[in-house]
Formats: structure tokens, C-alpha cells, sequence
């Protein structure tokens, strides 16, 4: 009996645990929803000039371009995920574009589809109420990781 | 395969387990990662992740994770249960039992992608949750009727174990001692068969998508089938040489009677 009631406490006690950490955090893709602003794009490696060494990851505008020529994401400013399972991808000359959203994993993979027979994945290496921050992989000129980094808007 | 208990159990017999099991858990693994991107037989990774996702306080993934392994142990516990419990009177039936805890899993995670799945988070972590405790029962049966020396899921102590191997196999006495051999022979058919269950399913998904799990099924049938036929082609000759036993036994004695009334 008292062996029974040990591994009946051992579960419970091991379940609790699990439904606590749960309970008292906010699921992904609750944190996800909203309006994200992009602020930066970084490149893991860069070819960059020698006498330019500390500013080897920045990029610029036409390379940017350059890169994210075949992803969905292109040219896009700002992400609108919403709770349906939309994002909506508004670009700097005003216009727009639907793509869908779905998270993967453990909640630590965004897959984008919707545009033809594209379908995306990026990495969601931060989430929180304030920042976004995805990886994608790319083997294009940076050959490395491509981190974008996005805040939360404030309307 | 799944008859023989402990120290009474063949190489080959190890071989065929560990190679049929190790193929399906190969599949199994690489369709989970192409389709939920969380892998459900390298436990060691997701160790590594619930520590990262606690250090970074990311509390709900970390809960989610440590969910996930507390599944792959239960999974164990529920398959060593049933045969520590049920092996002396029903060996092969406590030994199939959690084959088919394991097909129903599997067979509920193909069905659920095929006709619901709408790729939310939460059905997500419950279906890898769901392989998770699928590869871990698998991996407490094959372990625990082996006595530890076929573990299907456990590619990091194979690795491991290989290279220990290897290395004895430099020294002549190491190379002739057939234990080791037998070690190696086991060790490489896992290797081997777990790698070509990827690759397999990895092909398999790309054509007809989910009915892998299907195929997977039915690896984890024939493990279970080619026992219960072996039990029933034994049972029908331990019977037909009885019966013939019996026949000749009769035909002595009638013979013998036959030479008494002569005598007489």
C-alpha cells in the first residue's frame, strides 16, 4: 500500500510540475498574435571589407533585397499575425499581402504558406511580449543565418 | 523475436528484433521531425532543449518538453510492467501486448494528421507526446527482453558502444571472442536498419505523406505475427509428433499382444 501510494505521489507530484510551468506561462502562439514591427536584419557571416570588420553583420538595403528575393517575406515592414491563422504582410509602399501562420515544435518553428507552392520556416529564437527575433537559413552570398528582429507595435 | 525471455534468447533472434523494431523507430523519428519538427527517439536532445528553454525562462516550452520525456519514460515503465507482471505464465502475450500499446498509438497519430489535424500547437504537442510514449515503450520492451543488449531508440550509448568495439577489435583475442562479435553483428544491424528506416520514411513522405504511419504499423505486425506463427508451427509439431508417438506406441503393443496369443 505505502509503495502505491509513493509512485501515486511521484506522478502527481511530476504531472504538477509539468501543468504549473504550463499554466503560468503564455502559450506561443497567444504571443505571437499581433502587429510586429521589423527593426533589424543581421547576417551570422558577411563577406565585408577589411577595414569594416566591426560592422561585418549589418547589411544593407539592396543586399537585403537581394537575399530575401525568394522568400515570402519580401520587402515586408511589417507582420500582422492574427489568431486565425493569418498573417498579413504590409510593405513599405502601402500594399499588402495574406500568407498563413502556423507553429511547429514546441512551439519554436513558424511555418508561412500561402504564397503558391512556398512554404517557409524560421526558427523563433525569442518571444516575448516586447521582441520577436526569427532565424532563417540561407546559403545565399551571407552563408549562415539570417536573424531578423521585430517589436511589438504599439497601437 | 518475442517468445524468448532474458538469457534464453539467440543472437538471431536479437538481430531480427533489433533490426525490425530499430527500422520502424527510424521511420517514425524522421516523419515526426518533417511533420511536427520535434524528434521522438533522441530523448538525449530534448534533455539538452528543457534545459535551454529553463535557462531562457521559457516556462511553457520547458513544461511542454519536460512533459514529452516524462511520456518516453511512462512509456518504459508501462512495457517492463507488463512483463515483469505477466511473463511467467503468458511470455509471448506480455511481450506482444505493448507492440500493440504501440501500433494503437501510431495508428492514432496517422488517423488524427490523415482526417483532423489542423496544425495547431496544442494538437501538435500532444502527437509527439503520443510518439514519444510509443518509442518508449518500444525501446523498455526491447531492452528489457533482451536483457539491455538491443535498445532501438538509443543511438548515443550505440554509437558509443560501437566505437568501444572497434577499438577493442584492434587486439586479436578481442576480434575471436564470438561475444563481441555477437555484440558487433547486433549493434551494426540497429545502426544500420534505424539509418534506412529514415531514409525510408524520409522517401515514403515525400509520395504518399502520412500513410507511413500505416507502414510502420505493419512493421511492428510482422514482429508481432512471425512470433505468433512460430508459437502455433511449434505447437502443430509438438502435436503431430506426439500423435505419432502414440501411434507407434500402440502399434508396439499391439504387436507385442499379438506374439502372447501366437505363443499361447
Amino acid at each position: 500500500m505505502k509503495i502505491k501510494l509513493m509512485y501515486f505521489g511521484v506522478i502527481v507530484l511530476l504531472f504538477g510540475i509539468v501543468i504549473t510551468l504550463v499554466a503560468n506561462d503564455v502559450n506561443p502562439e497567444r504571443k505571437l498574435i499581433g502587429k510586429w514591427e521589423e527593426v533589424m536584419w543581421k547576417y551570422e557571416k558577411l563577406d565585408s571589407s577589411e577595414d569594416n570588420v566591426f560592422d561585418s553583420f549589418r547589411i544593407n538595403e539592396q543586399l537585403k533585397q537581394e537575399i530575401s528575393r525568394e522568400l515570402v517575406i519580401h520587402k515586408a515592414e511589417t507582420w500582422e499575425i492574427m489568431p486565425d491563422g493569418a498573417v498579413v504582410l504590409h510593405k513599405k509602399d502601402g500594399s499588402s499581402e495574406q500568407l498563413y501562420w502556423r507553429l511547429k515544435g514546441r512551439g519554436h518553428v513558424l511555418k508561412l504558406f500561402g504564397h503558391g507552392d512556398s512554404l517557409e520556416h524560421y526558427q523563433i529564437q525569442k518571444l516575448t511580449d516586447e521582441t520577436l527575433e526569427i532565424h532563417f537559413n540561407s546559403d545565399l552570398q551571407a552563408r549562415g543565418i539570417i536573424k531578423m528582429t521585430f517589436e511589438k507595435a504599439k497601437n | 523475436m518475442l517468445r524468448k525471455f532474458s538469457n534464453s534468447r539467440t543472437l538471431s533472434d536479437n538481430i531480427k528484433l533489433g533490426s525490425l523494431t530499430a527500422f520502424s523507430a527510424g521511420m517514425v523519428n524522421v516523419v515526426s521531425v518533417m511533420l511536427f519538427f520535434a524528434f521522438t527517439s533522441n530523448v538525449t536532445g530534448h534533455y539538452a532543449v528543457l534545459a535551454e528553454e529553463i535557462a531562457k525562462g521559457n516556462w511553457y516550452q520547458a513544461g511542454v518538453v519536460a512533459a514529452w520525456i516524462m511520456l518516453f519514460f511512462l512509456g518504459g515503465f508501462t512495457s517492463n510492467c507488463i512483463i515483469i507482471h505477466f511473463n511467467k505464465n503468458y511470455t509471448y502475450l506480455s511481450h506482444a501486448v505493448p507492440v500493440i500499446l504501440e501500433i494503437l498509438c501510431l495508428l492514432i497519430v496517422g488517423t488524427y494528421v490523415q482526417f483532423y489535424y489542423a496544425e495547431t500547437l496544442l494538437e501538435t504537442e500532444w502527437l509527439v507526446g503520443l510518439m514519444l510514449y510509443a518509442m518508449g515503450i518500444q525501446n523498455g520492451l526491447t531492452a528489457s527482453i533482451s536483457n539491455s543488449a538491443v535498445k532501438t531508440t538509443h543511438l548515443t550509448g550505440l554509437t558509443t558502444d560501437l566505437g568501444m568495439l572497434f577499438s577493442m577489435f584492434t587486439k586479436k583475442e578481442y576480434r575471436q571472442n564470438p561475444q563481441l562479435r555477437g555484440k558487433l553483428k547486433i549493434q551494426l544491424s540497429i545502426m544500420v536498419s534505424y539509418l534506412s528506416g529514415g531514409i525510408t520514411a524520409g522517401y515514403i513522405y515525400m509520395t504518399i505523406a502520412y500513410n507511413v504511419f500505416y507502414i510502420v504499423c505493419l512493421f511492428l505486425l510482422i514482429v508481432i505475427g512471425y512470433d505468433y506463427y512460430k508459437l502455433k508451427y511449434y505447437e502443430l509439431v509438438n502435436r503431430r509428433e506426439l500423435k505419432s508417438k502414440k501411434d507407434y506406441y500402440r502399434y508396439v503393443e499391439v504387436k507385442n499382444k499379438k506374439k502372447i496369443l501366437e505363443k499361447a
